[in-house]
C-alpha cells in the first residue's frame, strides 16, 4: 500500500531522522511504498507533494512539536504517534495504519 | 586668613575612600586649619579635611554642597590645591569604581548535574571571579573580642598610650616600606592607602579615648576599630561601608605589634588551601601565601572593596556574600570553590575531589592546545600581520604579559618609579628596575617611555609651580626640556641596562612632542648619554632606536619634518584624542566629545597613518583604543604594525585577529569615516561585518574521540563529553553547553536503546557542529526505551547558526539513520581504537 508520512522531533538534530529511517527501512521490508518528510534542523525535506498525499491511503504523523502543512491531511486518515515510538516499534506503528 | 571654596559632590558614590584620601593627603601639605563642611540640614559637624576616616565619616553623598574652609597663612594655596584635587582628580576615582560595579552582572548558582549527581554538599554564594580550585580548608581569624586580649593589664596610662603609638608608627614605617617594593597596583596603592590610614587622627583620638577609660593599648585598638567600623557599617553608602574592613585590617596590624606572643590574623599556608573567613582584610589576603591559595570562602564582601579588588587582581577563585563562613568547614578537611557556577563544597568528598582534578587537567590540555598556536604573531585571515604587545609599568607585567602571548612591550610606563615618594629615583635604581624588565621581555621589543609626569601625575619634589591648566602644561618632553639632569640619569639608567639585550630590541621613546626641535633635543640627549656611559667605562649598546609619541596635534601635521631625529612613532589615543577634540578626559561633562569613534579623529588617524608610512618609520599605537577588542578592525584597517594592550587582552585580541579580514575592516573604516557620529560607528564596530568567513572546522576531531572513556554515570559521560569540545577549542562555555544538553534530556531521553546514546543541542555557546564519541569501558543507565545500560555515547553539538551549518545537520542526519542499522552498530561498538572509530565514522558519514 501507499502510505506518506512526517516526522518532526524537539531539536531535529536527530531523533526526527531516525524515525524516518525506521519507519522507510520496514514499509520497504514489509513491501509498502511509504514516503517521509522530515522536518528538522534543515527545514522541510522531501516535502510530499499533493499528488502523493492524494494517492496515499494513509498518513503517519511521528510528530512531538508542531509540523507546519498540517491542512494537507485534511481528509487523510491519520496515524499519529511520537517520534519515539516510531523508533521503538515501526512495525506497531505501520500496523496502526493498517499496513 | 579665612579662605572658603564651595563645591558640589558629582561622585555617584559621594566622597568615599579614594577621593577622601587625595583630599586628606593635599590637605595636609599645608599648615592651615582646613575643614570640610557639608551642608545639609541638620548640617553635621565639619570634617578634618587631612583625616581620612573624617572625611569619609562625613558621608557625603552624590548632589550634596559642601564648603571647604581653610584658615591660616597658607590658606589661599591651601585652597586652591584643594579645588584642583576636586574638580580634577576626584572623577578618575569615580570611574574605576563604575568599572567594578559593571562586572557584578553575572552571579548566579548554577550546580552541574554531575556534581549534583555526586550529592555534594553545595553552598551557595556569589562569584566574584571565575575559575575553580580546591585544597584544605584553612580559617582566618577576624578581629579579637575585647575580652581575649584583656588579660594583660592595664600599665601606667601613658606608658600604654607609647606601647600603642610606637606600635601604629612600626605598622605604618612597615606599609610604606612594603608600599615601595610592592609590584604594582592595585597592591601598592592599597599598602599606600592604608599607610595614611595608620596615621588618621581619628583613629588616634578613638584610641586615646578608650585608654582615658582605662583599657590597655590591645584593647584600646579593638575597641577603636568596632567603634569606627560600626560607624562606617551606618553609611547609606556600600563603598563606604566596606571601608569597616580596611579598619579592621590596620587594627590587626597593631595588635599583632602589640600582642607579640604568637598572635597572627594571617594563617600559614603549606598546601594547596582554601581560604574561609568571615571578614578577610585586605592585607590579609596579601600577607597569604598565593602559590597555595587556591579559593577563597568569605562573608559580606563589597565587589567595590580592596580585598575584592585585590582577588580579582590575582586571580583567585572566590565565593563571597556566603554566610557565616567561618562555621561551615572545618580545618583539614578539603573544599571546592567553584566560581564558575558560584558555590562551595566542603566537605568535598574524594569523588567530587577526583572530578574537579580532572577539570584541573581539561583546563591545563586546553590551554596547552590554545596556548600552541595562541602566542605566535597573529595575521588576518588574509595575511595581514598585526603584532599584539603589551603595556607595562613593572617587570612582573611584562613578564605576564609575555607568557600570555606578547610579542614585545609596546609601552613601558617609567614614570611608576617616579611617583608616591619624596625623591627621584637615582641611577642604580632605575638601572635595576629596567634591567628586570628588559631581562622579562626575553629578548622581545620594549619600548621604555621616559617619565611622563605633569599633567594629572604630579611628583611633589619636582616643586612644580601651580598650573591653570595642567594638561596643556609643562609636561612630558616640555619638563624633561625643565629638569635635562633627570632626563639624563634616566637615559644613562636605560642604555646601560640595554647593553646586555639584543641589538635594537630596547627602544626610548619620548611623550608630548610637539615640534621636530623637541624630538632633535631629545635625540641629542640619547646621544649625550650613551657617552656618558662609555666614558664611565660601562658597556652601552651600539644602537638604541629612538622614538616619539604621537599625541599632541601640532605634531599631525609634521610627521616628515620629525622623519630625520626618529626611529618610529607611537600613537598616544588618549591625549590625542582629548587635544583633538579639546575635551578634557577627565570632565565627564565632555565626555561624548571625548570618544575615539568621532569620524573627524578616526580621519584624524588615518592621515597620521599615511604620513607615517611615507616617511618609512615603524609605527605603533599604545593608547586604550589599541588595546580595546571592539576597536581592533580599526587598527587593522589603518595597518599600524604593532597594538598595545592591557596583558590580560593579549590573547584575545591575537583570537581577534586571526578571524578578522582587513579588506573588510578598511571597507569598515572607510564608512566609519563617512558616518555622522560616534553612534554610527559604534554600530558598524559591533556588526560584525569586519570578520572574515570562520575556517570551517570539521564534525569530526579525534580530540573529541575517546576510545576508552571512564565515565561512571550518564551525567559523568555528559560532563565528559562537554569537556573534550571545551579542550578542542570548540566551546568557551562548557556549562552553558551542559545545561543545553539536559534540558533537552528532560524531554525524554537520548538513549537509544542497543547501548547507544546521543545526547545533543544546539545552543549559542557551541562555536562549531561537532561530534563528540565516548565509548565506555563499563556501562551505565541512560533510561533508554529498550532499559539496556549505554555503552556508547555520541555527543551532537550545534551551533545556532553558522556557514556550513546545513552540510553539519546533514552529517548528523545521516549520523542518525544510519544508527537506526544493527551492523553499524555493531561495527561502531566493536571498534577499539581513535583511529578507527575516525576512519569508521568519515568513511560511513562520507566525509572523505
Amino acid at each position: 500500500m501507499k502510505i506518506v508520512a512526517v516526522t518532526a522531533c524537539p531539536t531535529g538534530i536527530a531523533h526526527t531522522y531516525m524515525a524516518a529511517e525506521q519507519l522507510e527501512k520496514t514499509a520497504r521490508g514489509l513491501g509498502h511504498q511509504l514516503r517521509v518528510e522530515t522536518q528538522g534542523s534543515m527545514g522541510i525535506e522531501n516535502e510530499l507533494s499533493p499528488e502523493e498525499i492524494a494517492e496515499a491511503e494513509v498518513a503517519i504523523l511521528a510528530v512531538d512539536i508542531e509540523v507546519e502543512g498540517l491542512e494537507r491531511f485534511d481528509r487523510k486518515k491519520i496515524v499519529r504517534v511520537s517520534v519515539t515510538e516510531a523508533i521503538k516499534n515501526p512495525r506497531g506503528v505501520l500496523a496502526k495504519a493498517g499496513a | 586668613m579665612r579662605i572658603e571654596h564651595e563645591f558640589v559632590c558629582t561622585l555617584a558614590n559621594g566622597l568615599h575612600a579614594r577621593p577622601a584620601s587625595l583630599i586628606a593627603e593635599q590637605a595636609s601639605r599645608f599648615a592651615a586649619r582646613i575643614l570640610l563642611v557639608r551642608r545639609v540640614t541638620p548640617e553635621p559637624p565639619p570634617a578634618d579635611a587631612r583625616s581620612v576616616l573624617s572625611v569619609i565619616g562625613l558621608d557625603v553623598r552624590q548632589g550634596d554642597r559642601c564648603t571647604i574652609r581653610a584658615e591660616g597663612d597658607d590658606a589661599r594655596p591651601a585652597i586652591e590645591a584643594l579645588r584642583e584635587v576636586i574638580e580634577l582628580r576626584l572623577d578618575e576615582a569615580e570611574q574605576a569604581a563604575e568599572i567594578e560595579s559593571a562586572r557584578l552582572a553575572r552571579a548566579s548558582t548554577r550546580v552541574p548535574m554531575v556534581v549534583r549527581a555526586l550529592g555534594a554538599r553545595t553552598i551557595a554564594g556569589e562569584a566574584l571571579c571565575s575559575g575553580f580550585g580546591f585544597g584544605e580548608v584553612v580559617l582566618a581569624a577576624g578581629l579579637p573580642h575585647p575580652a581575649s586580649v584583656a588579660s594583660a593589664p592595664a600599665g601606667a596610662p601613658e606608658s600604654e598610650h607609647t606601647r600603642a603609638r610606637h606600635a601604629i608608627e612600626s605598622v605604618r614605617d612597615e606599609l610604606l616600606a612594603r608600599s615601595r617594593t610592592a609590584a604594582a597596583p592595585p597592591e601598592s596603592a592599597l599598602l599606600a592607602a592604608h599607610s595614611q590610614m595608620v596615621q588618621d587622627p581619628t583613629l588616634w583620638e578613638s584610641i586615646s579615648a578608650a585608654l582615658a577609660h582605662g583599657a590597655n593599648a590591645p584593647q584600646a585598638v579593638v575597641q577603636a576599630a568596632a567603634t569606627l567600623g560600626d560607624k562606617l557599617r551606618s553609611s547609606s553608602n556600600a563603598y563606604i561601608r566596606e571601608r569597616a574592613l580596611d579598619v579592621q585590617d590596620i587594627a590587626l596590624q597593631i595588635l599583632e605589634r602589640l600582642l607579640p606572643r604568637g598572635f597572627s590574623s594571617v594563617p600559614e599556608l603549606v598546601r594547596d588551601s582554601i581560604v574561609f573567613a568571615d571578614a578577610l582584610t585586605p592585607n590579609q589576603l596579601l600577607r597569604l601565601n598565593r602559590a597555595f591559595l587556591k579559593g577563597l570562602v568569605l562573608g559580606p564582601v563589597g565587589r567595590t572593596s580592596h580585598t575584592a579588588i585585590l582577588a580579582r587582581g590575582f586571580a583567585i577563585p572566590c565565593i563571597i556574600n556566603v554566610a557565616r563562613p567561618s562555621t561551615i568547614a572545618s580545618p583539614g578537611h578539603v573544599a571546592v570553590v567553584d566560581a564558575e557556577g558560584g558555590f562551595v563544597i566542603a566537605p568535598a568528598q574524594p569523588d567530587v575531589q577526583a572530578y574537579y582534578a580532572r577539570l584541573q587537567n581539561a583546563a591545563e590540555r586546553r590551554a596547552a592546545r590554545l596556548g600552541a598556536s595562541g602566542a605566535e604573531t597573529a595575521c588576518t585571515r588574509d595575511g595581514q600581520r598585526l603584532e599584539i604587545a603589551v603595556n607595562a609599568s613593572t617587570a612582573a607585567e611584562v613578564e605576564a604579559g609575555v607568557a600570555r602571548g606578547a610579542d614585545g612591550v609596546g609601552l613601558f610606563r617609567t614614570e611608576f618609579l617616579f611617583l608616591e615618594r619624596d625623591h627621584a629615583p637615582d641611577e642604580d635604581e632605575q638601572f635595576t628596575a629596567y634591567s628586570e624588565a628588559i631581562h622579562a621581555a626575553a629578548g622581545r621589543p620594549i619600548i621604555f617611555r621616559t617619565f611622563d609626569i605633569g599633567g594629572d601625575k604630579p611628583a611633589p619634589y619636582l616643586r612644580m609651580a601651580h598650573e591653570e591648566n595642567p594638561f596643556l602644561g609643562c609636561r612630558g618632553v616640555r619638563l624633561h626640556m625643565r629638569h635635562p639632569a633627570m632626563l639624563d640619569v634616566q637615559l644613562r639608567a636605560l642604555l646601560r641596562a640595554a647593553a646586555g639585550a639584543p641589538a635594537g630590541s630596547v627602544r626610548i621613546m619620548a611623550p608630548m612632542v610637539a615640534t621636530p626641535d623637541e624630538a632633535s633635543w631629545f635625540r641629542s640627549r640619547v646621544t649625550e648619554a650613551s657617552r656618558q656611559v662609555r666614558e664611565a667605562g660601562r658597556p652601552a649598546p651600539g644602537q638604541v632606536p629612538v622614538g616619539v609619541m604621537i599625541e599632541v596635534p601640532a605634531a599631525v601635521h609634521s610627521l616628515d619634518l620629525f622623519a630625520p631625529h626618529v626611529d618610529f612613532f607611537s600613537i598616544g589615543t588618549n591625549d590625542l584624542c582629548q587635544y583633538w577634540m579639546a575635551a578634557d578626559r577627565g570632565n565627564p561633562s565632555v565626555a561624548t566629545l571625548n570618544n575615539p569613534h568621532h569620524p573627524t579623529f578616526l580621519r584624524a588617524l588615518r592621515y597620521v597613518v599615511t604620513q607615517a608610512r611615507r616617511t618609512g618609520k615603524w609605527l605603533g599605537v599604545c593608547g586604550e583604543m589599541g588595546g580595546r577588542p571592539q576597536d581592533l578592525p580599526l587598527m587593522i584597517a589603518l595597518g599600524v604594525d604593532e597594538i598595545s594592550a592591557s596583558g590580560s587582552q593579549v590573547l584575545a585580541l591575537k583570537h581577534l585577529v586571526r578571524t578578522a579580514d582587513s579588506q573588510r575592516c578598511r571597507d569598515l573604516l572607510d564608512r566609519a569615516c563617512a558616518s555622522s557620529g560616534p553612534g554610527a560607528v559604534e554600530e558598524r564596530l559591533a556588526s560584525g561585518s569586519w570578520r572574515a568567513e570562520p575556517a570551517p572546522l570539521p564534525v569530526i576531531d579525534p580530540a573529541c574521540i575517546d576510545a576508552a572513556s571512564g565515565a561512571t554515570s550518564k551525567e559523568d559521560a555528559i560532563a565528559r563529553a562537554i569537556e573534550l569540545l571545551w579542550i578542542a577549542g570548540r566551546t568557551d562555555r562548557p556549562r552553558d553547553v551542559e545545561a543545553a544538553v539536559w534540558a533537552r534530556e528532560q524531554t525524554y531521553s537520548t538513549g537509544l536503546g542497543y547501548g547507544f546514546a546521543i545526547p545533543h543541542c544546539k545552543c549559542d555557546a557551541v562555536d562549531a557542529a561537532s561530534l563528540v564519541v565516548l565509548k565506555l569501558r563499563g556501562e551505565v543507565d541512560w533510561g533508554s526505551t529498550d532499559g539496556q545500560p549505554v555503552r556508547m555515547v555520541l555527543l551532537l553539538a550545534a551551533p545556532i547558526a553558522g556557514t556550513g551549518s546545513q552540510q553539519h545537520m546533514r552529517i548528523f542526519a545521516t549520523l542518525a539513520r544510519r544508527l537506526m542499522h544493527e551492523e553499524f552498530r555493531r561495527t561502531l561498538a566493536s571498534l577499539t581504537e581513535t583511529s578507527q572509530i575516525e576512519a569508521v565514522l568519515r568513511s560511513e558519514l562520507q566525509l572523505n
